[in-house]
């Protein structure tokens, strides 16, 4: 997967919290990128195994709505993406968000 | 000051609101989300997200978002998804004998239950292209007591009290039947139904 702010951001807000479950919108906003641009990256991550997926339960949602759908990190995941934010520690490119990387 | 608050406060202007926070995300977002494809799970998922997750006042940015990200990525795998459905080499073969039986007369023909558009697309065999044109094109004349009638052989579709749409009727299982791969003969009141050129 190529190395974009956006995926360095996205890895960042996963690693987070690396055992709990993400949800697409609350990821968006604590990665700062733009739902457009994540729904994507996540499905290549699903394809990359490095997330897998899940529904919410519909017995617990109170409101009239389909259940959410929730990601969760894997072990491979984990490592790839941690691999991800070491580079961009010494990469140029990412200087500027180098403050959130340490 | 008090003529601006004359405006905000009119009527119009609380529609308007309503349209836009309230109406429109969902109802375009809806529409939206048929770019992707038929069994994509981001369908369900963006809806879920603007009810459960997205604050209202952000919910028409929110959207528009989504239509830039449905057009460049959901259209073409839907369009890619479209053909190769069309232009599918061969088809599973059906069988004949038995399928026909199970829709046997207008007195057993389940009238509550739609084929679902998925069966529609699916229509690969004659148990799925009885079902949608008995849905379609049999559901009325069985209601007025029309004698709809299917054996393992012919399919047989007799409507005395109009000629008319017994041959429309005829005409239309034909062409689905056509479409299918089947080879179909047809005769004043039923079609002569074959296999002969089911697998090309």
């Amino acid at each position: 997967m190529r190395k974009t702010h956006a995926l360095v951001q996205v890895a960042m807000a996963l690693l987070d919290e690396p055992a709990s479950r993400h949800w697409g919108y609350e990821l968006s906003k604590r990665s700062g990128v733009r739902s457009g641009v994540l729904y994507p990256m996540l499905t290549r991550m699903l394809t990359e195994r490095w997330l897998t997926d899940g529904w919410e339960d519909p017995t617990t949602i109170q409101d009239k709505r389909p259940p959410r759908r929730y990601y969760e990190l894997t072990s491979k995941g984990q490592q790839e993406l941690g691999a991800v934010l070491q580079q961009a520690r010494h990469d140029a490119r990412f200087a500027n968000l180098r403050w959130r990387l340490t | 000051m008090t003529e601006l608050l004359h405006t905000v406060a009119s009527w119009p202007s609380l529609l308007l609101v309503v349209l836009v926070f309230g109406f429109a995300p969902g109802f375009c977002l809806r529409l939206i989300v048929l770019a992707y494809p038929r069994n994509d799970p981001r369908r369900t998922e963006l809806i879920a997200e603007l009810y459960a997750a997205v604050p209202r006042l952000q919910r028409p940015l929110w959207v528009a978002e989504q239509l830039e990200t449905a057009l460049f990525e959901g259209l073409p795998h839907r369009l890619t998804a479209v053909l190769r459905w069309a232009t599918r080499p061969h088809r599973k073969p059906a069988k004949v004998l038995g399928m026909l039986d199970w829709i046997r007369s207008a007195s057993t023909f389940d009238r509550r239950t739609r084929p679902t558009n998925q069966l529609e697309r699916r229509a690969q065999n004659i148990r799925n292209l009885l079902w949608i044109a008995g849905y379609h094109e049999l559901r009325n004349g069985a209601r007025h007591g029309f004698v709809v009638e299917y054996a393992p052989g012919p399919v047989t579709y007799i409507d005395d009290q109009n000629p008319e749409r017994e041959q429309r009727v005829l005409a239309r299982i034909q062409q689905l039947l056509r479409r299918c791969g089947y080879l179909v003969v047809r005769d004043e009141d039923s079609l002569q139904v074959t296999r002969s050129n089911w697998t090309r």
